[in-house]
């Protein structure tokens, strides 16, 4: 009776340490967030004054009424999500066509071009995008956001490439191919009902990492973009000033900001789970 | 017309002529020269020992394998990991590069393949509008094969929700759906499956395609399913067919000591070499002249099941010594029997012990030979 009930203890105090070890990671993940979220609905005068103190002023949206009236704020959330969702669609699109096209090669061939897309990171990315710049620049008109989608393309592209075909290998069967073509279909309706089912949750995955980075990058569309088509991070950045800093704008950027990219992630990643629990039941 | 119509019905509805197929890179070919035909109705087993080239005559029957430089007519081929020499006839039209789509031929393996996002019904409803048949038709004849399986309870459940039987029921829904099936195959289907499962299984195949409309390739290395199911057997060994026929003709005359252990199980031990101590020492014990077989210097001789009787007249037959029982029914004993070294089969209906000594009587007519390997 006694061991039982030491080893009763035992593992209650493993699991004290273990509940106590995962709430401390969340809340050092979500404090910085939930700080500037709180922060942005302060006045500027309290945010940096000392002692930090939440409820010394009363709470306000001054701070998103300035970023949304005054500022570029709008405009770069515009651009930054037409970049993002066009990067966040083609990506993966281009994958998973490229993979069904690559599938129907030898497997000597499959590799050669695995290898070859893996490269495509040993290449610096200015030393792929400047050149592409370039032309369109001397061709004439062109749309600059279209540029930065493509030079996001060129990063997101082998990845999800190389990530859909390792897994086209162990999820998409031959044989569940050929019934469906011996029963008569073409490779559209084979791509619609053996490869999409089968890579769904890789491809929203996929999709949500290329949206993510393309949204939150500021090298590629610093070096990019003119002042005339300015993303996200560039509008937030254009609030920096070396001599004075608008805490008050900056906190209710950086809040939108995160919720432009959350709350895509939540939408895809619950579908994904209501996608899994659907499965199981029964 | 009425004449044209009736001559179509008689040409057979799948005919393999002179078919090989290789695969890139092997050097030899997975299987030459096979010939074969099948008629509507009629189930066709191929039998042979793994790595016969079995499931490759399939393919090439499918359409998967073909020859070298044609196109699937699509906006992509199917890689092409196989070559494919001779012709595929099907129902009296030579259809050697025709695409998949386009041959009236349905196939279903061990795996069953159904699409997992898809229900039972939307599967059925699939396959239908994929070989172009009309929406309304569709759903009348789905919902037909489905009772008549007994499926339509589980019309709306998806593959991940019915047991194993359930699925392989729907899989033979999807091809019964089907109105332009002109031939079905069968890659060892059964692989996977209980002893209840399997009989059930062969009891709906029996029923819905021997006498239907389609031709059926059943491919498997089971003795019983092809006695069960199939009208003629062509049996394969490396790659080639070593015997065409009906199970009878192929028992009665077996081409080869392959198709002979193909259709007996019996191992190494059940063959007696001529010429060998065993066979002298024999010769002289059984009664009768085992010479005059006919068999060719070094070849080798086996019995037919049911060649060896056990008698209880000691004086009448030759010595042997049981090495094994097997209870086949009430008062029905299979034994194998030890005589000098050459081992048999006894039907008997009296039970016994292994290591017991018993006397046996061969009847010669049972007894088949084949021409040795050329070695002392």
């Amino acid at each position: 009776m006694e061991r039982r009930a030491l080893a009763g203890r035992a593992r209650w105090n493993v699991k004290l340490v273990r509940d106590f070890v995962t709430a401390s990671l969340v809340v050092f993940s979500i404090a910085p967030i939930g700080w500037l979220a709180v922060s942005s609905l302060r006045p500027v005068s309290s945010i940096a004054s000392a002692p930090a103190s939440v409820f010394r002023d009363p709470w306000t949206l001054n701070n998103y009424r300035h970023l949304l009236l005054d500022t570029e704020f709008v405009s770069g959330m515009k651009n930054s999500l037409i970049v993002a969702l066009s990067v966040g669609v083609l990506a993966p699109t281009l994958a998973l066509v490229g993979t069904f096209m690559g599938r129907r090669l030898s497997s000597k061939m499959r590799f050669a071009s695995a290898v070859f897309w893996l490269s495509a990171y040993a290449v610096p990315a200015v030393v792929v995008v400047l050149p592409l710049f370039m032309a369109i620049h001397f061709m004439g008109s062109f749309n600059e956001l279209f540029i930065l989608v493509l030079g996001h393309l060129c990063l997101s592209f082998p990845l999800a490439y190389v990530v859909l075909s390792t897994r086209a290998i162990t999820s998409i069967e031959d044989g569940l191919e050929e019934v469906l073509i011996l029963d008569g279909a073409d490779n559209l309706t084979v791509l619609r009902h053996a490869w999409i089912p089968s890579l769904g949750p890789t491809l929203g995955g996929l999709a949500m990492i290329a949206f993510t980075i393309s949204m939150n990058d500021f090298v590629m569309a610093r070096f990019l973009l003119s002042g005339r088509s300015a993303t996200l991070p560039l509008v937030l950045q254009g609030l920096f000033d070396l001599s004075y800093k608008d805490w008050g704008l900056i906190c209710a950027g950086g809040t939108l900001g995160i919720v432009a990219v959350t709350v895509p992630l939540l939408v895809v990643s619950s579908a994904w789970m209501r996608r899994e629990s659907g499965g199981m039941r029964g | 017309m009425a004449s044209q119509f009736a001559d179509e019905a008689e040409l057979p509805a799948l005919e393999v002529k002179d078919v090989s197929v290789t695969y890139r890179g092997a050097g030899f070919p997975a299987i030459s020269r096979v010939t074969f035909t099948v008629g509507r109705g009629e189930v066709l087993a191929v039998l042979g020992p793994s790595g016969s080239g079995k499931t490759s005559i399939l393919r090439a029957i499918a359409g998967f394998v073909r020859r070298r430089g044609t196109s699937s007519g699509g906006w992509l081929q199917h890689r092409d990991a196989a070559c494919l020499t001779g012709e595929i006839w099907l129902n009296g039209i030579e259809a050697s590069d025709f695409p998949p789509q386009k041959r009236g031929v349905a196939m279903v393996r061990q795996t069953w393949d159904l699409l997992p996002h898809l229900s039972v019904l939307e599967a059925l409803h699939l396959t239908g509008r994929l070989e172009g048949t009309e929406r309304g038709e569709v759903e009348r004849r789905s919902e037909v094969v489905l009772r008549n399986l007994g499926l339509w309870r589980l019309r709306n459940r998806r593959p991940g929700q019915l047991s194993g039987g359930e699925v392989q029921r729907v899989a033979l829904a999807k091809v019964l759906v089907r109105v332009n099936l002109g031939v079905c195959l069968f890659d060892e289907c059964m692989g996977s499956l209980d002893s209840v499962l399997r009989s059930e299984l062969l009891e709906l195949i029996e029923r819905e395609f021997v006498g239907g409309g389609a031709a059926s390739v059943w491919v498997t290395h089971d003795l019983r399913e092809a006695r069960r199911l199939a009208q003629q057997l062509v049996i394969l060994g490396n790659g080639c067919v070593e015997q065409t026929g009906t199970l009878e003709e192929i028992m009665k005359y077996p081409a080869t000591e392959n198709v002979f252990r193909l259709m007996t199980g019996y191992g190494p031990e059940f063959f007696l070499k001529v010429g060998s101590p065993e066979w002298r020492s024999l010769v002289e014990s059984l009664r009768g002249p085992l010479e005059c077989l006919g068999v060719v210097e070094n070849g080798v001789l086996a019995v037919r099941p049911g060649g060896w009787s056990e008698v209880s007249d000691t004086q009448l037959g030759v010595e042997g010594r049981v090495v094994a029982i097997e209870r086949l029914a009430k008062d029905i004993y299979r034994k194998v029997v030890d005589v000098g070294g050459w081992r048999g089969e006894v039907l008997s209906s009296v039970n016994g012990e292994v290591g017991q000594q018993c006397s046996v009587v061969l009847d010669q007519e049972e007894v088949v030979s084949f021409p040795g390997d050329g070695e002392g």
